[in-house]
């Protein structure tokens, strides 16, 4: 609100409705600069960094805790609540996107540690990568729906949640058995 | 109702037989009909009905062919699957998630027995792919997914184990986890049910009874098979449509009160007990940062806030038929109270209702008043087990704030988790395995064995990994130190040395200034020993009465220890200077240049009762601090070390500590009074100069460790280890420059008693030299 410059129709429906504001050019300048300045930094982080099995098999592992969180934010955001939401964080990408974001990295990571886990298990290595596929997929249809206009009550937010924290959970325990068998520590 | 049932069974096998099963062995099977169920709840969701029940129906077809050696599972699976179908093409959400929750617990009941019997066979590679058809705790931040079941499959695969051994361990895992999932699909459902969630509260029903169909041997073997058959009928009403959901809720949960499908051993129920009470009292500490005024301030600390809940909440339940068999009422006093304080926290959460934060105090101290009724004498210091616990909670705070770069709040959770650290693990691990110890505070601080210490990667904004490769270091350390904790002494000598060690270490400094200055003291100066001494006998009789509180309040004097040290080391610096500025320019001007100056000095001693007054004022808050703050510091490390070995043990240590301490002191002043005058007095001066150098870095350290005072690592600086221990030399600018201040003050102290009596000496001489010439 404190940058908000202007209240317009964009979509041209008639309407001004939450989300339809025009940000001071100043403040949009000083973002788009910072956004810039950090959009670098993280290449630059991303190409240096090198992980470690632990590494790798550790995002795997934590992905649950912070996905449950990220559908908790989900469930009460403006997206799912609309004007009744009551979280003040600014949302203007829904958490779904971040949430499927996340399974895109994990399926990239996945590969990188896929070798080794086959080398103990094929069946299990196997199987990981088809649920990581099959959850990113889930995630993905459900960020297309709300992209395309659906609305999803709270209950139906809750029960598709329900469903991907299942099906995150059940990963990251395979992926926990995995590196017990092959004694890469899981950082707590 | 039963024609359409059977029409409902006849469809759903035709289809059955019709859906062609995707190739693969059972486990692939398994987790396709898993995600056929998920597609199929999504779809309706959207509105396909047909894709709902497709997916139904496909999910039927594997789960049969997986299933094919238990007729009674498939038939179960068979009817969950006709009761889906027909709800999927009705629209019906909550009958389909019942019906999906029903067929596939039962695939997960048929998984647990085939993987026990497989492994009791000797069977590796059967047990393994059953092994992949199975739920997992969830994982929490304390908690990771189990890897018992499939360790002992290893172990008998490489003939460590026998096969019987190992069916144990594959049986205790996963009825570990049916366990704990049986218990959040409970909690799941009561949630559902408050807030009017119909489907989800459907489902956590149908998989509460799925689960207790697995862990039901177990409550059989337990309670007898009567108990078992009425707790099977009370699932069976729970689950029923149209039910009294509150009444039957509760008579599950009376029905599992006190049952553990695993039980715990001993000392994994000490480590819950010490969870309990230390996740709980972190509760209302988080939740009064993020709240003010009635508002959420930071929502990142109600998160936190619930985190600990949950944790405390998660113990409560493992340790649930324990505490029963000890206090039935009390017990669930517990339970209920621990239930209020969630729900107080998710309403602040999603910011329905803000508690006052007293509120949240009080509940909590409701419940840990409980908790010290219920706890058996041999849990009463299990709070302590939970320590690393804690740390660990708070380092993955540290880490997360970094990734999202906020490094203040990163710096601030750095400093909790050291004070957590500082004030339980270390006291022991001085006495037992000092270093580590050092590796531990290295690591936590300037670094240790080539990993950059937390504080010099926060300061530079370090990537994600090189933190994350530091703190895996700081976890091997922790986890050993734990075990070496756990452990115990591993002898009497090793605890009368560290003893030793910590007394000496702790009395050289205190030593050395009083050494000094009281050989200094000779002459008319002589008597300024007395108060200097008086100092000293105060300090020791304080130290003793903190040993006697120490033993009662231990924990909460801990608590101050690092400020009162604080508090006391800058008392003890202010005095120095004075005494040091005093010492340039009264003893050492005056002594040396007596017969130069009589008549002045005569002048003096009429003006100087007040000054009297006060030097000897001075020097017995010199003796008095110098002593205290290391007694302060040893009677707490040595209580520490009294808990694990016992007082004559610690007592032998402190015994050779102090002879040792002694001895320098002797030799000190013995060395002293064998050098000529001059020469010992600026030895004297250089002794206390680095005393003084040593004490100002050391208070410096302590100031940061508080957080009074700012953090700046020299980069490219590194120091190692004992620099820090015997010099005070830390590599942090606020450190260093403070040491050469002081440095500079005493020197500048010198150079001006030294410009004076240049001076005084001119002018003296003056008329004398004026005199000869003429």
């Amino acid at each position: 609100v404190e940058f908000a410059k202007r209240r317009v129709d964009l979509d041209g429906d008639g309407k001004v409705e939450f989300g339809e504001v025009l940000p001071d050019a100043q403040a949009l300048k000083a973002a788009a600069d910072g956004f810039d300045r950090h959009a670098r930094e993280l290449d630059r982080a991303g190409e240096r960094w090198r992980p470690t099995a632990s590494d790798a098999f550790t995002a795997v592992v934590v992905m649950v805790p912070t996905m449950t969180e990220y559908f908790g934010q989900w469930k009460t955001s403006r997206f799912v609540r609309g004007d009744r939401a009551t979280g003040d964080a600014f949302n203007v990408v829904s958490r779904l996107a971040d949430i499927r974001d996340i399974l895109t990295g994990l399926e990239v990571i996945y590969r990188g540690i896929r070798p080794a886990i086959a080398k103990q298990d094929v069946r299990q290595s196997t199987l990981t990568a088809k649920d990581l596929q099959g959850l990113r997929s889930f995630v993905q249809r459900l960020y297309a729906e709300e992209r395309s206009g659906r609305r999803f009550t709270a209950q139906q937010a809750d029960t598709l949640g329900v469903q991907a924290q299942d099906r995150g959970t059940a990963i990251a325990g395979q992926v926990a058995q995995a590196a017990a068998r092959l004694r890469v520590k899981i950082v707590q | 109702v039963r024609a359409a049932a059977a029409i409902v069974a006849a469809l759903a096998a035709l289809a059955l037989a019709v859906a062609a099963p995707a190739a693969g062995g059972t486990s692939a099977r398994a987790a396709d009909a898993r995600l056929a169920l998920s597609d199929a709840q999504a779809a309706l969701v959207f509105g396909d009905r047909a894709e709902a029940r497709s997916a139904v129906l496909r999910a039927g077809a594997l789960l049969d062919t997986a299933l094919a050696r238990s007729a009674e599972a498939r038939a179960r699976v068979a009817a969950a699957i006709g009761a889906g179908a027909a709800a999927a093409a009705r629209g019906d959400e909550v009958g389909l998630a019942a019906a999906a929750a029903s067929a596939w617990t039962t695939a997960l009941r048929v998984s647990a027995v085939e993987a026990v019997a497989a492994a009791r066979r000797g069977a590796v590679d059967a047990s393994r792919e059953w092994l992949l058809v199975r739920e997992f705790r969830p994982p929490t931040r304390f908690t990771r997914a189990a890897a018992d079941a499939t360790m002992a499959l290893d172990r008998l695969a490489a003939g460590r184990t026998a096969p019987r051994a190992a069916a144990a361990s594959v049986r205790n895992d996963l009825l570990d986890t049916y366990d704990a999932r049986l218990r959040i699909a409970l909690a799941a459902a009561a949630d559902a049910d408050r807030v009017g969630f119909d489907v989800r509260r459907a489902e956590a029903a149908a998989q509460a009874r799925g689960y207790w169909q697995i862990v039901l041997p177990a409550y059989a073997s337990q309670r007898g098979a009567a108990a078992a058959r009425t707790a099977s009928r009370r699932f069976d009403a729970f689950v029923a449509p149209g039910g009294r959901f509150a009444a039957e809720l509760r008579a599950v949960e009376r029905a599992l009160e006190g049952f553990r499908a695993a039980p715990l051993a001993p000392a994994e129920q000490l480590r819950r007990a010490g969870q309990l009470e230390r996740f709980l009292k972190l509760v209302p500490i988080e939740y009064g940062r993020g709240v003010d005024d009635g508002r959420v301030t930071a929502s990142f600390e109600i998160q936190e806030a619930i985190t600990f809940r949950d944790g405390a909440a998660g113990a409560f339940r493992d340790l649930e038929p324990v505490l029963l068999a000890n206090d039935r009422p009390a017990t669930r006093s517990l339970g209920v109270t621990l239930t209020q304080l969630g729900a107080a926290l998710a309403a602040a959460s999603r910011e329905d209702k803000v508690a006052d934060p007293e509120h949240v105090a009080a509940v909590t101290d409701k419940a840990l008043g409980l908790i010290d009724e219920l706890y058996p004498a041999s849990w009463k210091d299990a709070a302590k087990t939970a320590d690393f616990d804690v740390i660990a909670a708070t380092l993955d705070r540290l880490q997360a704030a970094a990734e999202a770069g906020e490094w203040g709040r990163a710096e601030s959770a750095r400093l909790e988790a050291y004070g957590v650290f500082e004030l339980g693990p270390e006291q022991r691990l001085r006495g037992l395995a000092p270093s580590l110890f050092r590796q531990i505070e290295g690591l936590f601080w300037y670094g240790d064995g080539g990993n950059d210490g937390l504080v010099q990667l926060l300061k530079r904004k370090a990537a994600t990994a090189e933190i994350a490769t530091t703190r895996a270091a700081l976890d091997t350390s922790l986890s050993e130190a734990q075990s070496r904790i756990g452990a115990g002494p591993q002898s009497s000598l090793s605890i009368v040395t560290n003893s030793a060690i910590i007394v000496f270490r702790e009395g050289l400094e205190a030593v050395l200034i009083l050494a000094a200055l009281s050989a200094s003291l000779v002459g008319a100066q002589r008597r300024f020993r007395r108060p200097l001494l008086l100092g000293v006998g105060l300090a020791l009789v304080a130290s003793g009465i903190t040993w006697v509180v120490a033993q009662t309040v231990l924990g909460s004097l801990a608590g101050f220890g690092e400020r009162l040290e604080a508090v006391v080391s800058l008392v003890a610096i202010a005095v120095l200077l004075l005494v040091l500025n005093w010492f340039y320019h009264r003893v050492y001007w005056q002594e040396n240049l007596q017969d130069l100056h009589r008549r002045k000095r005569s002048v003096l001693a009429g003006a100087g009762v007040s000054l009297a007054a006060a030097q000897v004022l001075g020097l017995v808050a010199l003796g008095f601090s110098s002593v205290y703050r290391e007694g302060f510091e040893t009677v707490l490390f040595l209580q520490a070390l009294t808990l694990e070995a016992g007082a004559w043990t610690v007592l032998q240590g402190v015994a050779l500590g102090l002879a040792a301490t002694l001895a320098v002191g002797v030799l000190v002043v013995a060395l002293e009074r064998k050098l000529p005058h001059k020469k010992m007095l600026a030895l004297t001066g250089l002794l206390i100069t680095g005393v003084l150098v040593v004490l100002v870095g050391g208070t410096v350290q302590t100031l940061q460790v508080v957080g009074w005072v700012p953090v700046t690592p020299v980069e490219g600086l590194t120091l190692p280890y004992w620099s820090g221990l015997w010099l005070g030399l830390y590599p942090t600018w606020e450190g260093l420059v403070a040491q050469a201040a002081a440095a500079a003050f005493v020197l500048g102290s010198y150079v001006a008693a030294e410009s004076l009596r240049s001076r005084r000496r001119a002018k003296i001489l003056a008329p004398a030299v004026k005199a000869r010439s003429l």
